[in-house]
């Protein structure tokens, strides 16, 4: 009797795992198969195999020119910009929203939180013009301005959501001792949200490696292309003629890399701070 | 007695100030990037504006809408169907496959954790890298990595991206690849559900069926509603992942989102139909998230609220 049990369980387990394997298989495949064909020379693309019969590092060759090299500068600085602008802007508003008592604050916040309803294309369209005569467009700094006023409405959510959590006491007892809001802010809540500080940071910085439709619409100097945009022009909307799969799978794997090993050095902070706005809002 | 109550305003006002000044850089950037555009976008569907023109173009009143309903509608109507269509199948598959797989990865099992990272890495995949990327493994061709598989099983090719009829299907499979990141919200919520009201159904009696349907799923709504409303406007809003597949016309012609068309108008230099259609869509999203508002009787948020 508890052999059999036991025996059910076991199976039942075993199912379990089957069943994740098979999926992390399936979820792991196109990423797999991308880096595989990367290390391809151009006969087993031809004649598409799956597993590379000899592994070559010329597609990596071919793709990294210094042209990439220049785009992956270029991302790398848009990216550390907005990571500090956003940052540094959601964190101010964030402190004003939870820790600030004065009139009209939830009215203001309620705008925030309204403008995530908002389409993005409906307003990035028309700045189009605004930068035009500002003699912005072809530059980054469409890329780079907006970040520094708010940083996102998520973002300043995220935050102010945290910052609730930090009781009050203790900022009153530091303006008791004399400090200002600022003190207050620089030194007492900011040291305590570096968790929900990190999760921001980490997604501005990932969400600029990945940004394609903002340098679309604004830049079409390939100097200043990002990597996204760089990579679009090169292997996806090309009048040239693209070249082979190998070479293009080598470019995105390049370009996948960082945000891997990211990924796995801060996957905590990640899920974590995905999971504090949606779970206590 | 005047000039202490003065002063007083005097300290309030400045007391004031000096908070509001913290949210000043967020109220500065709606303004300027949110509502100005937004408000210069309307202004703009009413006029012929030209992106390689400087300044607002010439007032032709309602011609861009009417152009809009009229010569354009065979073109945009089958676009918004596209859209409609996408967000119809995609949204609830979404929602009860990630559903599925978190209440998969809420059970203590050995390696969880190392499934669960596997499940959200390619929620990680940058946009174009995942345009590139599926180009090559669901293109028509025989030597696309999904068909030389399939002919290995002894079935034959599949065109996926490469025809009308299954580009719309192969896009929604590369759509449930990210659903990582919906499961990541529902692991959260599935765990914040307080035990004591598992023992007490265990107590009664009740299977787990009875328990997922009286207990998990009524107190995961909160997600539920989220994951909806977010999923609406991002589904109605596809566009990267479309113009970054390098496929046949005839697959991205079955693609032709309602953004994609608005892409096309900026590209096209008219600013002004693609603001036109920008509005239309904004009226459309600002509409369905609103019913979707009013109709949230079944979202059980606790009972402090």
């Amino acid at each position: 009797m508890m052999r059999s049990i036991k025996a059910a369980k076991f199976a039942g387990e075993a199912v379990k795992y089957i069943v994740l394997t098979l999926l992390a298989v399936i979820f792991l495949f196109p990423a797999l198969e991308m880096v595989l064909k990367s290390f391809m020379n151009d006969l087993d693309i031809r004649f598409g195999a799956l597993f590379p019969s000899v592994f070559t590092l010329q597609p990596y060759r071919d793709a990294l020119d210094a042209q990439y090299f220049w785009w992956l500068k270029n991302t790398i600085i848009i990216g550390v910009i907005n990571m500090v602008g956003i940052t540094l802007s959601s964190s101010l508003c964030a402190y004003g929203f939870s820790k600030l008592r004065f009139k009209g604050r939830e009215l203001c916040f309620s705008l925030v939180l309204a403008t995530l309803m908002l389409p993005a294309i409906c307003m990035q369209i028309p700045l189009y013009k605004m930068y035009y005569a500002m003699g912005w467009t072809n530059s980054w700094l469409p890329l780079t301005v907006p970040g520094f006023f708010g940083g996102g409405a998520l973002n300043i959510f995220l935050m102010r959501q945290y910052m609730r959590g930090i009781p009050d006491s203790i900022c009153d007892a530091a303006k008791i001792d004399g400090a200002n809001k600022f003190v207050v802010y620089a030194a007492i809540v900011m040291p305590m949200c570096l968790p929900i500080a990190g999760y921001v940071m980490l997604t501005s910085f990932l969400g600029c490696w990945n940004d394609f439709m903002t340098p679309l619409l604004y830049i079409n100097e390939p100097a200043m292309y990002n990597l996204s945009l760089g990579l679009y022009y090169r292997y996806v909307n090309n009048a040239g003629g693209i070249p082979p799969a190998n070479v293009q799978m080598a470019a995105a794997t390049v370009m996948l890399i960082p945000c891997v090993v990211l990924f796995f050095f801060f996957q905590k902070v990640l899920i974590n701070g995905v999971s504090v706005g949606a779970v206590k809002g | 007695m005047q000039a202490t109550s003065n002063r007083r305003k005097i300290r309030q006002a400045r007391e004031w100030l000096s908070s509001f000044a913290f949210i000043l850089p967020v109220m500065i950037g709606i303004l300027v990037f949110t509502l100005f555009p937004m408000v210069s976008s309307l202004v703009y569907s009413f006029t012929r504006t030209y992106t390689t023109v400087r300044g607002t173009g010439e007032w032709v009143g309602l011609q861009n809408y009417a152009a809009i309903f009229n010569e354009y509608w065979p073109e945009i109507g089958r676009s918004l169907g596209i859209t409609f269509l996408f967000t119809v199948i995609s949204l609830p598959l979404t929602l009860i496959l990630s559903f599925g797989l978190s209440l998969l990865l809420t059970k203590d099992i050995k390696g969880i954790k190392v499934f669960r990272v596997i499940y959200y890495l390619p929620v990680m995949i940058p946009t174009v890298v995942s345009g590139i990327l599926w180009s090559m493994l669901a293109n028509g061709s025989d030597m696309s990595a999904f068909n030389v598989i399939l002919n290995a099983c002894g079935l034959p090719s599949f065109p996926f991206y490469d025809s009308d009829k299954t580009a719309m299907f192969t896009f929604i499979v590369m759509g449930l690849f990210t659903i990582g990141s919906s499961m990541i919200l529902w692991i959260a919520q599935i765990k914040a559900v307080p035990s004591t009201l598992y023992e007490v159904a265990d107590l009664e009696g009740a299977g787990a069926l009875v328990k997922l349907v009286k207990i998990t799923i009524p107190m995961c709504t909160p997600i539920i509603f989220y994951n909806l409303i977010m999923g609406i406007i991002n589904s109605l809003q596809v566009f990267s992942n479309v113009i970054t597949l390098n496929i046949e016309p005839s697959g991205k012609e079955a693609l032709d989102f309602i953004v994609v068309q608005i892409y096309d108008f900026y590209n096209s230099t008219d600013l002004s139909m693609a603001c036109a259609l920008s509005w239309i869509l904004f009226v459309i999203i600002a509409l369905i998230s609103g019913l979707t508002f009013k109709f949230n009787k079944w979202v059980y948020y606790g009972e402090d609220v």
